[in-house]
């Protein structure tokens, strides 16, 4: 069997993808066009985060008979124990409940909402508790009058929250991207600081204190736990809607740990699959078998067509849409002839909008990689 | 009765004759018909071989609306390109009819990314209308005369005193109001059949859906039609930084806007790429659906509704100072109010003639701006920051939407929903903010879904994941 593996696509599912082959051994090459899901994701890992009646599900174990169909209880758990493995050999050290049931955690809205494996900077909790929020002038996504609000709406209980003006240098092209970078930097962080210590006088030191998702891009722990230290309090964030910081901190570590573990990480468009490998736009030709994490409609792996055709991006192959809405999340391109293998949400089947779209993530990823260590079993 | 371009017209003419006005409307300004059309101000050339009088119409309204609503009005010139099969003939018969109603034509050059066979083209004096900015000119107008605008106001009976209308009843989230009136203008367009019943006598009207699909880009600068026989799918209006691709014509049941068919958007796609070879690429917004109210002359039997008359008439009821006015087009509003404010005036013995050939409309106001460097944006496509929000606290999401054109451009709300509906709930409380928040979704989900393909689908997706995955918003 060929030592040779491409990934096709950046996202979580071509990364993951990528590590469970380089911890076996594989040479690696990952390419994209385009950047990948992660910066319009937070990073929380959501497994079974509503019921087919979109009710809240505390206890994705409840639904065993939904999950197996995919694989079964106890390789979902292996799976989420992996991953979390994974994350943690990159530097992102995740919360998970000890109960596998699902933790709760605040939108950017203030909906309390269940989340299975949640990345250490972000607020999550077992039973909700009386929290405090800082936000400032210029932070759009978090409206602290309505937060609070909705948020006693949704656990009860009450919300402490101080709405501060923006630093200096803030103008409205700000994104959190340009907060992040200007937590990241020394004055930046000095008037973070400063700026809590006056927003919190009289608040109550027992509650967390939640800040919105913009401390940092690559010091966000360093920040958290200086903060933490210096307030005399738990200080987590709330993610925020694209760009979403969570994924790009995720997203920039592991492309790094790839690369230094020797991952070849490159730019290209790819627009056939023979058994010789990857054909790119660019005339290059990546030689090995083949794995597409595109990322179905939404990540661009799958191009909607105005007559309702639906052509893989990656092939040049051409499926049918039954015109419905509802069916565009479960396309697959995956065919038993296909001389390629496909994870993700190019893999389709799982309405991952409703029921968590890391779980379509590990589901498809661990379904192919049972397949590939299958045939190398059978091989020997 | 009805806030559109013909009823706020008329109320605008009246008020400048002298005579005390109120306009009501069941939705906001241009609730109807008006705010649902592909803002073609036009040259009268497109109707030269089927219907001269609303052709001829056409024309001196046009360069009437130049002289009056200049600010609102975009001289982007209009061409006509004759597909290879239309015979030379027919070509001189529009020319000629051109001609017999004043309309200017020059010959012209072929343009880029139109089908290159299309070579025999036309210059016109078509035009865009900006319809939303228009409308509130008018009402600012009739406002500013000491007349009243009641919008989302329901009309829901008349009581007449010998033959003679005397009240309306009026019903709003308000509650219930009687208003005394001297006559009554039903201009309510689609809905106006539903008007006139109130004082039994139904009227004649056919109504006719067409469907509109909107592009996120200017691809033409000018307005580009299909030199032929009117049809489906033959005008392309760039309006603002978007192009508006028309239409279908569809008899239809309700006055009320329905969702597009989806086989009239594939036909408007594919007569589209016979005309732009590359429309099937063209990043896709959204498509909508307009409802025509259409006068139906007695004698004209099951005509298809593309071959009535654009032509518009003037009802005088049984039921003394009762008035309906139907039919006509967007172009020809001003002379529509015209006609009947004039029949209105005589029967109100007022003696003044008509004002608005000569009287500019309000100056177009340029809104609150965005507020410089002090505001955070809260929709980033279309530039509206929570200042102009906070200006327009207490109004729905709809009613925001069209006065700020938030959540208009390529991500349909996606971004912003949220955003405004939170500012939206300090003043309306949480439960209510939210139900607002749900319309919203699902009327720009609505157009999103009429159009799925492409980067739209993509965006849709996107939608999807951000409401329920990001923040936790309930589907239904």
């Amino acid at each position: 069997m060929s030592r040779e593996w491409v990934v096709v696509g950046k996202g979580p599912s071509g990364l993951l993808s990528a590590s469970l082959l380089l911890d076996a051994g594989y040479n690696v090459t990952v390419v994209s066009h385009g950047q990948g899901s992660f910066p319009l994701w937070s990073g929380t890992l959501d497994f079974y985060s509503v019921d087919h009646k979109l009710r809240p599900v505390t206890h994705p174990e409840d639904h065993r008979d939904v999950l197996s169909r995919y694989l079964s209880y106890d390789q979902w758990l292996s799976g989420w124990d992996t991953w979390r493995q994974i994350l943690a050999g990159i530097g992102v050290e995740t919360q998970v409940d000890v109960m596998a049931a699902n933790l709760l955690s605040p939108t950017a809205t203030g909906v309390l909402y269940p989340r299975y494996v949640v990345p250490n900077w972000q607020y999550a909790c077992r039973i909700p508790e009386p929290v405090t929020v800082v936000s400032w002038h210029g932070i759009a996504d978090l409206d602290l009058e309505s937060w609070t609000a909705r948020y006693q709406l949704s656990s009860g209980l009450e919300a402490q929250a101080r709405y501060r003006p923006a630093p200096g240098n803030w103008s409205p092209r700000w994104t959190a991207l340009h907060w992040a970078g200007f937590f990241d930097t020394e004055v930046g962080m000095d008037w973070l600081m400063h700026d809590l210590e006056q927003a919190l006088v009289g608040t109550d030191a027992q509650n967390p204190l939640l800040l919105p998702q913009v401390i940092g891009i690559r010091h966000t722990e360093q920040l958290l736990n200086r903060l933490s230290l210096a307030l005399g309090r738990k200080v987590k964030e709330i993610p925020l809607v694209a760009p979403a910081l969570g994924g790009i901190r995720i997203q920039e570590r592991w492309q790094k740990f790839l690369v230094r573990q020797g991952v070849r990480l490159l730019t290209g468009e790819a627009i056939r699959i023979s058994n010789d490998g990857v054909w790119l736009t660019d005339g290059r030709v990546l030689a090995g078998r083949t794995v597409l994490a595109t990322g179905g409609v939404l990540g661009g792996g799958l191009r909607v067509n105005w007559d309702h055709t639906v052509t893989n991006t990656a092939t040049g192959e051409t499926i049918l849409w039954s015109g419905d809405p509802e069916d565009l999340p479960l396309l697959s391109i995956a065919r038993d002839s296909s001389n390629y293998d496909v994870v993700g949400r190019s893999s389709g089947r799982w309405n991952g909008d409703l029921h968590g779209g890391a779980g379509q993530v590990l589901g498809s990823v661990l379904k192919w990689w049972h397949s590939v260590q299958q045939e190398v079993s059978l091989a020997k | 009765m009805g806030a559109g371009a013909t009823g706020l017209g008329a109320a605008w003419d009246l008020m400048l004759r002298g005579v005390p006005v109120t306009v009501v409307d069941q939705g906001d300004l241009a609730h109807g018909t008006s705010g649902r059309f592909h803002g073609l101000l036009h040259s009268g050339a497109r109707y030269v071989l089927t219907d001269t009088v609303a052709a001829g119409q056409c024309q001196t309204e046009n360069l009437c609306l130049r002289r009056i609503a200049a600010s609102y009005i975009e001289d982007t010139g209009g061409l006509f390109a004759a597909p290879p099969e239309v015979p030379d003939r027919l070509i001189d018969k529009w020319k000629q009819g051109c001609q017999a109603v004043h309309i200017p034509v020059a010959a012209s050059v072929a343009v880029e990314g139109l089908n290159s066979r299309w070579s025999r083209a036309f210059s016109v004096n078509d035009g865009v209308i900006n319809g939303y900015p228009l409308l509130q000119a008018l009402a600012r107008g009739v406002e500013s005369g000491g007349g009243r605008v009641l919008t989302h106001t329901r009309l829901v009976g008349a009581a007449q005193v010998n033959g003679k209308i005397r009240k309306v009843i009026l019903e709003s989230a308000q509650g219930t109001q009687e208003l005394a009136v001297d006559a009554v203008v039903n201009a309510a367009g689609p809905w106006a059949g539903e008007v006139a019943a109130l004082w039994g006598d139904p009227l004649p009207l056919t109504l006719s859906r067409g469907v509109m699909v909107l592009f996120s880009h200017r691809h033409q600068p000018q307005v580009i039609n299909r030199l032929d026989m009117p049809g489906d799918g033959d005008i392309l209006v760039p309006h603002d930084h978007i192009s508006i691709w028309g239409t279908t014509d569809r008899e239809t049941d309700l006055p009320a806007a329905p969702s597009p068919d989806i086989q009239e958007v594939f036909e408007l796609m594919e007569r589209g790429q016979e005309m732009f070879p590359d429309m099937g690429q063209w990043r896709v917004l959204r498509a909508f659906t307009g409802v025509r109210p259409l006068y139906r002359a007695p004698g004209s039997g099951s005509t298809p509704t593309r071959d009535i008359s654009r032509d518009f008439v003037v009802v005088e009821h049984p039921l003394s100072g009762a008035f309906s006015v139907i039919g006509g087009k967007w172009t020809t509003f001003r002379l529509m109010a015209q006609q009947v404010a004039d029949r209105v005036a005589g029967y109100l013995h007022y003696s003044t003639a008509c004002q608005t050939q000569d009287h500019p409309l309000p100056p177009r106001v340029e809104g609150v701006g965005a507020g410089g460097h002090a505001e955070p944006l809260l929709c980033e496509c279309e530039r509206v920051s929570s200042r102009q929000i906070q200006h327009y606290s207490g109004c729905s999401l709809t009613d925001l939407r069209t006065r700020t054109w938030f959540g208009m451009g390529p991500c349909q709300g996606t971004f912003c929903g949220h955003r405004v509906a939170a500012w939206q709930s300090h003043q309306l409380g949480i439960d209510q903010s939210d139900q607002e928040l749900l319309k919203f979704r699902k009327e720009r989900e609505r157009g999103m879904l009429s159009a799925l393909w492409g980067d739209n689908a993509v965006e849709w997706l996107l939608q999807r994941n951000i409401r329920f995955q990001g923040l936790g918003e309930p589907p239904k």
